[in-house]
């Protein structure tokens, strides 16, 4: 196993898969993840987001670490993945939305995959063929590549007539609320940006969004936390997608010497190369043993 | 999540200050989970757990006479004797020897089938909660006491429910509570269904759902508990996370880990708030399955489909297919 130090990107830790996250995946069951923790305490060692970035940032890496990585603020990642995590005690890092966490705005990507299992895409392709949709398309890739502020609004629109008031209010129960992750972060979880909606804010399309989102993000989480957040996430971050001017727009927004945070499917190794960017890496569907011959095979960037 | 396809409508239970808890389950791993996991968030507030356990001695239903469905968990020894001797020695006389091995020969199938999936269902419990469950003992705060089904309609049973004034009852596994015993509860009784209500009631209705090939209804649905089987008025239902490469064992332990995270849920809602949306079940909407539906043929095809990988492939659908 190489001597980098590998950051493992998740989303949920549920036993629950509920049709809002069945058709995106990133959930993973809590008895995988004791599995995986176990199979991967034997080969790594298990370090905290924090440990993990101090000595990746003064090139101090001397053998094969692990870190934890929460992408969007889910409540199973502080009711099961934080407890199986204590009893390593390791503290991992959660990348939190803020109008998800705040009960604003519903997850679009989570309308969608519900739309999805309940017959409601021939509604959405039909709206979104003046975008230029054409059948056989994929839709999930559709309304990434020509992401607007339209085509979050017909999603809204089909997902509103498919839906009533109560199930959508109930829906939010499945992102933690502010008290939560305030208990994540009072035992040491770092708290990190993910923007204020998840929209794709890395891509060509979106990009005159990034400082927008990130900013309201960070004011919510200083409002309610009060913690400045060190790491910016990065939502969808599809590497061939990634917009020229993403460094440059990071660049020009941030002012306090913040990290950006991709998923890449890198092991990060040297810090110069990749000056104030860190990857992470999508462990899929795998368990403790797959896993760790995944990892063996990952590249270390 | 709530269900979408059905009416809801708020009721208001009881103001209480006093949240007392009574559980009922089953003995295998998934109930014991289930009550030490309730144990852990509601701590004194539960106040006894009944363990059902068709080997354990009929107390106090064959004093009062009172047996009923509950009696069909507990076949006895001597009860098989006396049925061979009433049913099957008479009939080898009466010349229907062929159909009575033949009979015999499928029963003695179908137990071992039967047995085989038990056994399949304990090693997924095991693999997923072995070490969960001995981490949880150390919150439990009651000791499961034994009783057999068949004595849980006694006026028995049902003072001592009374005397013990449970604002929740909740269920998992077990016979059709019914009437006398449900009017004792003082808030709300509820139970925990391995299967996608209303569709899906009854038995095996997991695998009827992996048997029609529809993930989808792979779910855990809580409801109301009433005399229906599985069909009282829902509080909340979703789906659980399966893992590719899992065994129907292990899809069927998921659901029930799933279950009772949603009972959890729903009880430190009603907690909190007394006024509570439920989803009446239409009588008319799908059905409620007999265990003995669940034949030979159903188990090899959906053992065939796993062999074949669909499992992998079905969820691999579900995510890229839109």
């Amino acid at each position: 196993m190489e001597k980098a130090w590998y950051i493992l990107n998740y989303h949920d830790i549920s036993w629950e898969e509920s049709l809002f996250a069945r058709g995106i995946g990133g959930t993973v069951p809590p008895d995988i993840f004791r599995e995986q923790l176990e199979k991967l305490s034997q080969e790594f060692k298990l370090v905290s987001v924090q440990q993990g970035y101090d000595l990746y940032q003064k090139n101090q890496i001397d053998k094969p670490l692990v870190s934890f990585w929460f992408d969007d603020g889910l409540t199973g990642v502080r009711k099961y993945a934080y407890p199986l995590l204590e009893e390593y005690e390791v503290k991992a890092a959660m990348s939190v939305n803020s109008r998800f966490t705040l009960k604003k705005e519903f997850f679009w990507r989570f309308k969608l995959s519900l739309l999805s299992q309940l017959d409601g895409m021939r509604f959405l392709r039909s709206r979104l063929k003046k975008y230029g949709y054409k059948r056989g398309m994929s839709v999930k890739a559709f309304v990434l590549d020509n992401f607007s502020e339209d085509i979050i609004n017909i999603i809204d629109e089909v997902y509103s007539e498919y839906t009533n008031e109560s199930f959508r209010k109930d829906s939010y129960r499945l992102f933690d609320a502010i008290d939560g992750i305030r208990e994540l972060a009072d035992n040491g979880w770092l708290i990190a940006n993910h923007s204020a909606s998840h929209y794709p804010i890395a891509e060509e399309t979106y990009i005159h969004k990034f400082k927008e989102q990130f900013e309201e993000c960070e004011k919510d989480i200083t409002q309610h936390l009060n913690i400045e957040t060190q790491f910016w996430t990065i939502p969808f971050d599809r590497c061939d997608k990634r917009s020229e001017k993403l460094m440059e727009t990071f660049n020009k927004v941030d002012n306090k010497n913040r990290s950006l945070v991709l998923v890449g499917g890198y092991a990060n190794k040297s810090y110069g190369k990749h000056k104030k960017v860190v990857y992470r890496i999508v462990p899929r569907r795998r368990n403790g043993d797959e896993l760790v011959r995944f990892l063996k095979g990952v590249d270390v960037g | 999540m709530l269900p979408l396809e059905l009416k809801g409508k708020v009721i208001k239970l009881p103001e209480t200050d006093s949240h007392t808890i009574v559980i009922i389950t089953g003995k295998s791993l998934r109930h014991k989970r289930f009550s030490y996991r309730i144990q852990k968030e509601f701590g004194k507030s539960v106040v006894a757990w009944y363990e059902l356990d068709s080997d354990y001695e009929v107390k106090y239903a064959k004093t009062t006479g009172n047996q009923d469905r509950g009696s069909s968990f507990s076949d006895s020894k001597s009860k098989k004797f006396l049925r061979l001797s009433k049913e099957i020695i008479p009939c080898i006389f009466k010349g229907g020897l062929v159909k009575t091995v033949s009979r015999s020969l499928s029963s003695f199938r179908y137990k071992r089938e039967k047995r085989s999936d038990d056994l399949g269902d304990m090693r997924a419990q095991k693999e997923l909660f072995e070490k969960e469950v001995e981490g949880l003992k150390a919150f439990a705060v009651v000791e499961p006491e034994k009783i057999n089904p068949a004595d849980v309609h006694t006026s028995f049973f049902i003072d001592q429910i009374k005397g013990l004034d449970p604002y929740f009852f909740l269920t998992l596994g077990g016979p059709i509570y019914k009437m006398p015993l449900l009017e004792v509860i003082r808030g709300i009784g509820i139970n925990q269904h391995a299967g996608h209500s209303p569709v899906l009631r009854g038995a095996n209705t997991i695998k009827w759902a992996l048997y029609n090939r529809s993930l989808n209804y792979v779910s855990s649905t809580i409801h109301m508990l009433t005399c229906d089987v599985d069909g009282g008025p829902i509080l909340r239902r979703s789906n659980p996370c399966i893992f590719p490469h899992d065994s129907v064992g292990k899809i069927k332990a998921r659901v029930v880990a799933l279950g009772t995270e949603l009972m959890i849920e729903v009880v430190k809602d009603i907690i909190n708030n007394k006024n509570v949306r439920i989803f009446e079940q239409p009588k008319t909407i799908g059905k409620t399955y007999l265990s003995e539906e669940y034949t030979r043929h159903i188990r090899s095809s959906i053992a065939r489909d796993f062999e074949a990988g669909w499992l992998t492939k079905e969820l691999e659908r579900l995510r890229g297919s839109y």
